[in-house]
């Protein structure tokens, strides 16, 4: 009953060091919240330099700039079957099954030539923000 | 190999389970630091001057832009560096990545009009627990 139990165990083990839950942060995430000080018209550049810092891309035409700010909060699981070999063998294949996305979030903030925000929104290409097994 | 006894059996058992758990979770440790990019020092920031500074001035400090944008009536260089840290201990694992942007905007003439700097990499960690906010 003992063996049982430690084998029982053993492979409980091995099945749980074949699972991989991974977080993936790029950036601090920016909420609808963290932008509610914007008003279009009013806002000056400035300041939102000030609350959100500078953005990783800027872009535009003549009579305006454009800011946009990447970010990510993702949360990603894979389970590799083939882990299990790795008890006989030293080459174990792998099996998973996982999910997981690439690109970020972005809050993009527009200025006109006066550097007064004309226009912000979001644009989000992640649903991460729980942990998905089946890939399906 | 012959057993002296029926008791030695359990125990090596044992010791070779507690063995390979150990080995188990050993070899799935690490922590990784990441850079791309060059550090955006402050005292080069500090040289800069809006309305002094020249565009060949700013290129000796910083070096060459990674980028070179035209928008709003402004030639803007822009330097970046990214940095990224990441915990993993068998299976989990949580990578945080930050970004440092330094923008400088040139007039016509080719004098600094605005600089902007954020520095992001400072408030990274690293981390192994990926779930929670």
């Amino acid at each position: 009953m003992k063996l049982i139990g430690n084998v029982t165990i053993f492979t409980l083990v091995l099945l749980i060091s074949a699972c991989d839950f991974r977080r993936v942060v790029v950036n601090k995430p920016i909420n609808p919240e963290h932008v509610e000080f914007i008003n279009p018209g009013l806002t000056p550049l400035t300041e939102v330099v000030k609350e959100l810092g500078s953005p990783d891309e800027v872009s535009g035409a003549s009579d305006y700039l454009v800011f946009r700010y990447h970010f990510k909060s993702a949360k990603f699981f894979r389970i590799n079957f083939g882990h299990i070999f790795r008890i006989w063998s030293p080459v174990s294949p792998p099996m998973s099954l996982g999910n997981s996305e690439s690109g970020t979030d972005i809050f993009l903030v527009a200025f006109d030539s006066n550097w007064i925000v004309l226009n912000h929104g979001f644009s989000y290409h992640n649903d991460t923000k729980n942990v998905e097994f089946l890939p399906f | 190999m012959k057993l002296k006894n029926n008791q030695s059996r359990p125990i090596s058992v044992v010791s070779f389970l507690l063995l390979t758990y150990c080995l188990i979770f050993l070899q799935s440790c690490a922590f990784v630091r990441g850079t791309m990019g060059e550090e955006i020092k402050d005292n080069n920031i500090a040289k800069l001057k809006k309305g002094i500074s020249s565009r060949a001035e700013v290129g000796a400090w910083l070096g060459a832009p990674d980028e070179i944008v035209q928008a709003g009536g402004y030639e803007i260089f822009h330097y970046r560096q990214y940095d990224s840290k990441m915990g993993y201990f068998v299976f989990l694992s949580r990578i945080n990545v930050g970004s440092n942007n330094l923008y400088v905007f040139f007039d016509q003439q080719g004098i600094v009009q605005e600089v902007i700097f954020g520095e992001r990499t400072k408030e990274l960690e690293f981390q192994v627990w990926p779930f929670g906010d």
